[in-house]
């Protein structure tokens, strides 16, 4: 359990945590979408403050907790070839694929570079114009218009060898996705502010209003979190179901025009799997017409890869919260951040990973379907 | 992997046709993209990094904010600058 006084503003925790403890009267599953969230509620313990009956559900907001087996092992495809430098953001490297990782490629040689921009890609790649360079594209819509811009550049400067490996996914058909599973348990959402500054808020009054559920765009520090909570609880108990903004800094409802015109142009959506949820029509983007030289998938030939999940891991589960990390038997045993099954448990925004780094073994087991309300 | 790095815009870097700005984060000058701005920022300016690019522009207050959610993650300052584009969505 943790202490009030660990939070950066005590007074205003506890006013906040009072009032949800005073709106409360029914038992509530609210799915927090975003891994950053995730973390903190964790980190803080603001699940073990709630009132009862309230339960935090931790959603598929973790970029390389999505990303599916089979992307993982199109690019170890790619990045073991010789004439290839394969470059990732870090956290990927350690992403177990069927039979390896993009560490093991790098440490039996192969080129494999983490970056800090896709644009450091491009750079290595009109550095080096006697070899492929490839991007692992992944991602929310927060991500995107860095790849986006990327390729667009790489475009107008002319650079044959760069190419990106997409595998870029949307966070409202997803919600959609979730409301439309006969297992779900969700009755309120809490969305994540730094993605409506991407995309704004459009779409989500309009998945609010078709499945009847409250959706409340707020941040990632714990003081958001509980005035997410907050709005959350009394849309829930008042029998409304609205879309609202409690991110301490605006969102504007249409995003960041010049990011969404770049989205337009050099992405399309397309259907996407996510690793443990499987197939969500329209859930994702490719690159469009204009751009499909640039798409490594096709450069390379490995669109014929296809992977099933481990039997093992159960992160699919957690990923849909309908189960914790710690009611999986291989939790802490076999699978650990050092030797991780499954992506959840290696990206510092999976749940698994979470669970594991504060020692969250005492969390009441997941409840069964229908015993949400 | 979504939020991001707050830095304060030193100038613009001559030559790269008004699309790489310098900025200092946490006393170290990158360069830094700002195609994805509807106006280049001027200096002093407070903006949000993400991936190489200023995303969005900011103040001093949503620049600690931002910086403490990084250091919430687990990511010291340092490595938040080097390595990281930070956590999300």
């Amino acid at each position: 359990m943790k202490y009030l006084d660990e939070f950066s503003n005590p007074d205003l925790a506890r006013h906040l945590l009072d009032q949800i403890h005073a709106a409360t009267t029914g038992n509530w599953a609210i799915m927090e979408v975003c891994g950053g969230q995730t973390h903190s509620i964790i980190r803080h313990g603001i699940d073990q403050l709630l009132p009862e009956g309230i339960e935090m559900i931790h959603g598929p907001g973790c970029p390389v907790c999505v990303t599916p087996l089979e992307v993982i092992d199109k690019a170890l495809a790619i990045a073991e070839r010789p004439d290839v430098i394969f470059c990732s953001f870090g956290d990927m490297l350690r992403v177990p694929g069927s039979s390896q990782d993009l560490f093991r490629i790098k440490s039996r040689g192969g080129d494999v570079r983490v970056v800090y921009s896709p644009l450091d890609a491009l750079t290595v790649a009109r550095e080096n114009p006697d070899k492929q360079v490839v991007f692992f594209g992944i991602g929310f819509e927060t991500t995107a218009p860095a790849n986006a811009m990327t390729v667009y550049q790489a475009k107008r400067l002319g650079v044959p060898n760069f190419s990106l490996l997409v595998s870029h996914v949307l966070v409202p058909p997803a919600i959609a996705a979730i409301m439309e599973s006969p297992s779900c348990r969700v009755q309120g959402f809490l969305a994540a502010g730094h993605v409506c500054s991407v995309m704004g808020t459009a779409g989500y009054p309009e998945l609010a209003d078709r499945y009847r559920v409250p959706i409340v765009v707020t941040g990632f520090e714990p003081l958001d979190i509980l005035e997410g909570i907050r709005r959350t609880v009394l849309q829930l108990e008042q029998g409304r179901h609205e879309l609202e903004n409690a991110y301490a800094r605006a969102v504007p409802a249409a995003g960041n025009p010049v990011a969404r015109r770049m989205l337009e142009d050099v992405f399309e959506v397309t259907d996407r799997a996510w690793r443990g949820i499987g197939m969500i029509p329209g859930s994702g983007w490719r690159l469009s017409d204009a751009y499909r030289e640039w798409d490594a998938e096709a450069r390379f030939d490995v669109g014929g890869i296809h992977t099933d999940e481990s039997a093992i891991c159960r992160s699919g589960e957690v990923l849909q919260g309908l189960l914790k990390p710690h009611e999986c038997a291989a939790f802490g045993k076999e699978c650990t951040p050092r030797n991780p099954l499954g992506a959840t448990m290696v990206s510092s925004e999976g749940a698994c990973a979470a669970y594991y780094l504060y020692r969250r073994l005492d969390t009441p087991a997941t409840r069964p379907v229908g015993a949400g309300a | 992997m979504c939020l991001g790095i707050p830095g304060r815009v030193v100038g613009m870097v001559p030559g790269f046709g008004d699309q790489l700005a310098l900025v200092e984060v946490e006393g170290a000058a990158r360069k830094v993209n700002i195609g994805l701005l509807d106006e280049a920022p001027a200096p002093g300016q407070w903006v949000l990094i993400h991936m190489g690019f200023a995303v969005e522009t900011t103040d001093a207050a949503g620049a600690e904010t931002a910086m403490s959610g990084l250091e919430m993650m687990g990511r010291p300052r340092d490595d938040a600058v080097l390595d990281h584009p930070g956590p999300g969505p």
